[in-house]
């Protein structure tokens, strides 16, 4: 059973259906989770309400490839987390004020850090502070701009954009501690 | 600070974003996690306007005793009424004519009328009178004034007559009520609902018996004669017997 046949089965109810796409869709959308929300309980919580509301909605849903039905489901995931991290008040100390410490980006641009893996990129973005990490992740990992992370977060678009440096700042300032890749291919 | 986008970070997005791309931070156990969901897709969904329809429901139980309670509250006598509906009293319609000694004078309201208890004057507004009807029983007429008209000094003239004139919190009445001398009918059966429609009388002339134009102007304006009224029809009498015009007075009313 393809996953056009899936879709269509778990919306018309079917119990088995349901538990296929769950199945097939869990571990990458929990994996989103964690990468917004440290705690894995938590995680949990909020893949099940993204699931939740995934099936209740699946008829609203048309069908036009896997990417589309992958899109889709992380658009409502990455709501649910942000959702969760506004009741938590995560974003509400956030200010607009640039990075201090931090010289601002005016030198070459790195190179691409194109040789870390998956699992180094997950274990440096949740190592972020949440504010960073979460404007980090939408900026880079979902391509949203900086008003609709405004508007998403209750935020102001320049703390959007001064959160966004001091991750990167960040992540620069990791990254040399480590003495990984991008250390190595700078100085290439 | 720079609004471009961070490049060196673009190819993060689609290592992150392939659905097998961190296969150690998934589920350990789906199943159990499988079966929380499905018991929550099994289940209705909790519908939360039902918290609005019970506290209308509270709402609605507590006003309408309260609403209750005001409308049978007994009023003071030196209540003053906001709406004059409010006062207006059910008028029985009267069976008969208007005897000559009943005739209501311009202050008072002679009505025969069923009081509801709660909205029974005080004695003071209320007077009985007993008078023997031609046919010879007792009949009792109640005489009626509002008590506040009752209450106000009796220089004050009440323009009861006029609905523009009266103050605010008279009663002006709309429409002349039924006066009736007839014994009210015994508390204990109340009236039907057809005979609580009110009756139009309504007085017809001669001329519209007659079909004639009337006596001119000069007759009407004459000093009046009294002429000799007899029961027996002009047919009966000779033209010795009664010189004068026979008078004929009808009154009707569509109930009649």
């Amino acid at each position: 059973m393809n996953l056009a046949e899936q879709l269509e089965d778990a919306r018309s109810g079917s119990a088995a259906a349901q538990k296929c796409l769950f199945d097939h869709l869990a571990d990458p959308m929990m994996a989103l989770c964690c990468r917004y929300v440290k705690n894995r309980a938590d995680a949990e919580e909020l893949l099940l309400d993204g699931f939740y509301k995934f099936f209740k909605h699946l008829k609203d849903f048309r069908y036009h490839g896997e990417a589309a039905l992958y899109a889709w489901i992380r658009t409502i995931m990455v709501r649910e987390c942000l959702m969760f991290l506004r009741r938590q008040r995560a974003f509400s100390m956030l200010s607009a004020e640039p990075p201090a410490g931090i010289a601002p980006d005016t030198g070459p641009e790195p190179e691409p850090l194109a040789g870390l893996s998956a699992a180094e990129i997950f274990d440096l973005i949740v190592r972020l502070p949440v504010g960073y990490r979460t404007v980090f992740n939408l900026y880079v990992i979902e391509g949203m701009e900086h008003k609709e992370i405004a508007k998403a977060l209750g935020v102001s678009e320049g703390t959007s954009k001064s959160q966004l440096s001091k991750a990167r700042a960040l992540l620069q300032k990791m990254l040399l501690q480590k003495g990984i890749l991008y250390v190595r291919r700078k100085t290439q | 600070m720079s609004d471009e986008r961070p490049n060196e970070f673009l190819p993060w997005r689609g290592k992150l974003t392939s659905p097998d791309s961190l296969p150690e931070q998934g589920l350990e156990d789906k199943e159990p996690t499988w079966q929380r969901l499905a018991e929550r897709l099994e289940k209705k969904p909790a519908r939360r306007n039902i918290a609005w329809w019970i506290a209308a429901a509270c709402l609605m139980l507590a006003f309408f005793p309260a609403t209750l309670l005001l409308r049978t509250r007994p009023a003071h006598p030196n209540h003053i009424a906001r709406h004059p509906s409010a006062q207006r009293h059910s008028i029985i319609p009267s069976q008969s004519h208007f005897p000559p000694a009943a005739t209501p004078s311009a202050s008072s309201t002679a009505s025969t009328q069923s009081i509801p208890p709660a909205a029974t004057p005080s004695a003071s507004s209320t007077s009985s009178t007993q008078s023997v009807s031609p046919t010879g029983s007792t009949s009792v007429t109640t005489l009626s004034v509002h008590p506040v008209i009752m209450a106000r000094s009796p220089s004050a003239k009440p323009h009861i007559h006029n609905p523009t004139n009266s103050n605010y919190g008279e009663i002006a009445p709309i429409s002349p009520p039924a006066i009736s001398a007839t014994p009210p009918p015994p508390a204990s059966v109340p009236p039907p609902s057809a005979a609580l429609a009110p009756h139009t009388l309504r007085i017809v002339y001669f001329n519209e018996i007659s079909k004639d134009p009337g006596p001119p102007p000069l007759l009407a304006s004459r000093p009046p004669a009294f002429l000799r009224l007899s029961t027996a029809s002009a047919a009966e009498l000779t033209d010795d017997q009664n010189p004068g015009p026979i008078i004929k007075i009808r009154i009707s009313s569509p109930n009649h």
